[in-house]
């Protein structure tokens, strides 16, 4: 490097460093996110079930702020039309007055469930045992997921919020964007911090049912197809995270290439 | 029509020479038949322009609007390869292999064999989801291959539209536009 050009680059060096100085708090997040991907069965081409979670933590000791949004990206090459999953709708009212019931069993999706902790008590983390992925009416021609969750005692709320399926850039395909509503911990009282989700998208577990000569038989769905091709290194998934103290975090994970098969 | 060329052909030698040399008597009849030939092709391309007839040289159209019903033959990832049958102004047997890209586009690998003849054509649309159990597409379409007697096929940005229906995966299809061949 010539002498002329070190001026310069001190000059931008120390721009950098100022501007890292002024960045909005959204860029100095004390959550730290790890995302978790799977496809089971892990197999090019087969039906599989999606499998996703996230551990949220703060990296300053004590609870991450409420969770407000996720964009799950998804790896290209996935399609949601090509599989038989979601077959009939869940309106959103319907599930929020009714809860599952209220719902076609062909609208079901796939199942979780998350751990929160309430901003009160000795970091005791509370499990929202239910939470059920359903096909909501859609929107904008985009497919529509309805995430309904069924708290019990202490967090008793029964929440119905939706991810759209959205076009995707770059290195990934669809990508699940959902805006997150905050848990209350009781009535009235702070939101809950959600730290650990996790869901499916995927036959397992699920049974539908068609009419056969008259009668209703239940069948297993088939779910979205694994890639025929796996890129190097795995199947990439990621998600931004907004919480709702302004900070974002991005995770990336990968599922790995199934092993080759022996003819 | 020839015969008047002919005659000028022959009174034009008859001002060059009064005995023709073999080598203009070959110029001659060169000339000759270039001229037939032009005469000729004046004659049929009189006669096309007039009432197009079958076995007319020029480019013919067809103005599309065909459809079909598929039913599914294979599935593969995000690959569904259909048939069916084409009604329309070019009926056949059609088979269309779909790719269902993730990121809102459908791409199409379309084959139909009318009578006497083979169409190429790909397009690309873009689809949206119209309810759980449907999602329909809307694009463009191009000819790409043809023949028999569709051998000079051509015929870009044709309308290309569709459904495919869940879960049986059966597509429907529609093409509109103007084709050559």
């Amino acid at each position: 490097m010539s002498a002329a050009k070190c001026p310069t680059s001190a000059a931008f060096a120390a721009l950098a460093l100022l501007l890292l100085g002024c960045l909005p708090s959204s860029a100095q997040a004390s959550e730290a996110v790890k995302l978790q991907a799977s496809f089971t069965p892990d197999r090019l081409g087969a039906s599989t079930t999606i499998g996703f979670g996230f551990t949220i933590a703060n990296t300053e000791g004590g609870l991450p702020s409420p969770l407000t949004h996720v964009d799950l990206r998804m790896p290209p090459n996935m399609n949601y039309i090509t599989s038989s999953l979601g077959l009939a709708t869940c309106q959103p009212k319907r599930l929020e007055e009714k809860g599952l019931s209220g719902c076609p069993a062909n609208s079901r999706l796939g199942m979780g469930n998350a751990f929160v902790e309430v901003p009160f008590g000795q970091n005791a983390g509370h499990e929202i045992p239910e939470i059920q992925a359903l096909m909501g009416p859609p929107h904008n021609g985009n497919v529509v997921v309805l995430f309904y969750a069924n708290g019990l005692a202490p967090v008793y709320a029964q929440i119905v919020f939706a991810g759209e399926l959205v076009t995707g850039g770059g290195a990934f395909g669809e990508d699940l964007s959902a805006a997150i509503p905050l848990i209350p911990s009781v009535t009235n009282g702070p939101p809950v911090s959600i730290v650990n989700v996790k869901s499916t998208i995927g036959p397992n577990h699920l049974t539908y049912y068609k009419r056969v000569h008259g009668r209703l038989v239940g069948y297993k769905p088939k779910g979205v197809s694994v890639p025929e091709r796996c890129p190097r290194g795995g199947f990439p998934f990621n998600a931004q995270f907004a919480f709702l103290d302004g900070s974002a975090v991005n995770a990336t994970t990968h599922v790995p290439c199934p092993p080759r098969r022996h003819k | 029509m020839t015969r008047d060329n002919n005659s000028h052909l022959e009174g034009s030698m008859g001002i060059q020479s009064s005995r023709p040399s073999a080598s203009s008597r070959l110029r001659a009849s060169g000339a000759m038949l270039s001229l037939t030939a032009l005469a000729t092709a004046a004659v049929l391309g009189a006669g096309a322009a007039g009432a197009a007839g079958p076995h007319a040289k020029a480019a013919r159209s067809l103005n599309l609007s065909d459809s079909a019903n598929l039913r599914l033959n294979n599935h593969k990832g995000v690959e569904l390869k259909e048939s069916g049958t084409a009604k329309g102004n070019l009926p056949g047997p059609i088979y269309i292999q779909l790719r269902l890209a993730s990121s809102r586009l459908v791409t199409a690998i379309i084959h139909v064999y009318p009578s006497r003849g083979f169409v190429g054509a790909r397009a690309s649309a873009t689809y949206r989801v119209v309810t759980s159990s449907s999602a329909s597409f809307s694009g463009t379409m191009n000819i790409t291959e043809g023949s028999g007697r569709y051998a000079h096929a051509k015929g870009s940005h044709l309308s290309f539209s569709g459904t495919v229906h869940r879960p049986s995966d059966s597509v429907s299809v529609h093409v509109s536009g103007k084709m050559s061949y």
